[in-house]
């Protein structure tokens, strides 16, 4: 799929999207996954099994991850270019949206 | 009495939040499944327990992936079985009720899938009505006119079914955010 198409799909990210994808710059499982952004939030989110399975379907599907190994029934996944360069972009346009905020307050 | 049999539960609970919590009661009060299977649908099974405080979760998954099942199970969750492509998950907890979909983007999701599948029974029951419909039109241009009480009879169970899937779409579509 092009970037553009790419774009279209995933930007703007929810926030689960975007800290999964995140969390996939290392090779990880569901259940890592899960853990890393518990870490990462100080707790604020702890993701599902559904919810996580859900969006390593969709992210594998449009190629911005890829199932690395596989090992005790656990499958690890880790981001490709084109979802680091979609992960990039909402990084940008985040980025935007905080200095506009930050005006305001 | 220590087992209970309860008739087209699913049938009775089509929204997935609901059928969750209706069995999570059920499991409180002592009410509990060693398994689900195809015909869950229709018959179920309770066997009375000491009261257990369940999280059930209902999730449909016409094509799962190889993982699926394995991401559950490191979640901590049971699988009780399947009915069709509905998979009935369980997890015994204290304190907070732990949940499987986490924000209301996968929530949604969730339940899209559960209507669309209702949705797509629903259009080829339909479909199944017209055509009998038809039949009875080209019967009665050529005027033969034997069989046709009987299928009237079929388009009137069609449709019928096909207005109560209807049903359950709108209720479903109602409840898509829980």
């Amino acid at each position: 799929m092009s970037i553009d198409k790419l774009k279209k799909r995933f930007i703007p990210m929810s926030e689960t999207m975007f800290y999964i994808l995140s969390s996939l710059n290392e090779e990880r499982h569901g259940y890592g996954i899960m853990q890393y952004v518990q870490k990462l939030t100080n707790g604020r989110i702890i993701l599902g099994a559904g919810t996580i399975y859900q969006s390593i379907s969709k992210l594998e599907q449009d190629g911005l991850i890829i199932p690395t190994k596989e090992y005790e029934r656990k499958k690890e996944y880790i981001i490709t270019d084109s979802g680091r360069e979609i992960l990039r972009l909402e990084a940008v346009r985040i980025c935007e949206l905080y200095l506009i905020a930050k005006e305001l307050v | 009495m220590d087992k209970k049999t309860v008739w087209f539960a699913l049938f009775r609970n089509v929204v997935p939040a609901d059928y969750e919590s209706w069995m999570e009661k059920l499991a409180s009060e002592g009410w509990n499944v060693n398994k689900i299977g195809q015909f869950s649908s229709i018959k179920m099974t309770f066997n009375k327990t000491s009261p257990k405080k369940y999280r059930y979760v209902f999730d449909l998954n016409a094509f799962p992936r190889k993982d699926y099942i394995d991401i559950y199970k490191q979640f901590g969750w049971e699988l009780v079985g399947k009915m069709s492509s509905c998979f009935v998950w369980r997890k015994e907890y204290e304190g907070v009720r732990p949940e499987s979909f986490t924000d209301k983007e996968s929530i949604i999701k969730r339940n899209k899938r559960t209507r669309n599948a209702v949705a797509a029974c629903m259009i080829l029951l339909l479909a199944g009505t017209l055509g009998t419909l038809a039949g009875i039109g080209i019967k009665i241009y050529f005027g033969k006119t034997g069989g046709i009480p009987e299928l009237v009879l079929q388009a009137v169970f069609l449709g019928t079914v096909s207005y109560y899937l209807w049903r359950v779409v709108a209720k479903i579509q109602q409840s898509i955010e829980r």
